[in-house]
């Protein structure tokens, strides 16, 4: 469940794109394609191989484009999902506003209650950079949600 | 304040949590590579919708990539920087092409034949 929460967060809130993603990435692992090394938790380093698969994908992002099957997907309402919570709609419509990495950092940290030091790992950026942007993102959505809380 | 606005996040997150455990695919069904959300049926109108957008797509890219003629000028109205040297006062230039064999267009002096009749 985990993981595929942080997929869907590499692709940008796309369920659906986030089951290849996953798949693609347990394969990957399997296959002997991507190796734990043991230099970080088990968790990170799962995390980081979504994220890089991710985006790999991203790149080949046009095909999907082509294929016209997101726009498919995307006019039809799946009436089989659940009903979304009222604080979770409000708290995605938020984090959609931050910047990519602002999410990605707060998402790690909240979410899968990693440390900003695994965060960052996860990430592959220096423990400095993932600290300013969860404070900055941190500070950005209070500011957001207050804003809506006031309307 | 900080404290506490963490603690206001903590229980977004775990509520987003909870919820994302009520529709997560599971590990099997992810590596098995099973969409968790059905396919929708294919039913006789969308299979017919989805031929006519092919169908209408297909005369689109048809007509949009047919060649334009290279110019668009009628052979009669061709003219050369030099053909006015070839005007003379109260000529008449002719608007199209002669086919062979007919001369009827051109007020030239009345052919062997016509002079025969005479």
């Amino acid at each position: 469940m985990e993981s595929h929460a942080w997929a869907v967060r590499c692709c940008r809130g796309d369920a659906m794109e986030a089951e290849d993603i996953l798949h693609r990435a347990y394969m990957k692992v399997l296959a002997g394609e991507a190796r734990f090394s043991g230099r970080s938790s088990f968790k990170t380093w799962l995390f980081g191989v979504i994220r890089r698969t991710a985006r790999e994908q991203a790149r080949q992002g046009w095909l999907r484009v082509l294929r016209l099957e997101r726009w498919w997907r995307e006019r039809e309402p799946n009436e089989d999902a659940p009903a979304e919570d009222e604080r979770v709609v409000r708290l995605r419509m938020t984090l959609a506003r931050l910047s990519k990495r602002q999410q990605e950092v707060l998402h790690l940290v909240f979410y899968q209650e990693l440390t900003i030091q695994e965060a960052a790992e996860v990430l592959a950026m220096p423990v400095g950079t993932a600290r300013t942007h969860y404070e900055r993102g941190k500070e950005r959505l209070r500011q957001l949600l207050e804003r809506l809380e006031d309307r | 304040m900080s404290d506490v606005f963490d603690r206001d996040l903590e229980a977004l997150f775990q509520a987003e949590r909870a919820q994302d455990a009520r529709s997560a695919p599971g590990f099997t069904n992810v590596l098995a590579g099973r969409r968790v959300v059905a396919r929708r049926h294919v039913t006789p109108l969308r299979l017919a919708a989805a031929l006519a957008a092919g169908v209408l797509l297909a005369v689109l890219v048809t007509r949009l990539t047919k060649p334009e003629p290279l110019f668009a000028i009628t052979p009669g109205e061709l003219r050369v920087p030099t053909d006015y040297l070839l005007d003379i006062a109260l000529s008449q230039r002719a608007g199209e092409i002669p086919r062979i064999g007919t001369v009827d267009w051109f007020p030239l002096a009345p052919s062997a034949a016509t002079r025969r009749e005479q």
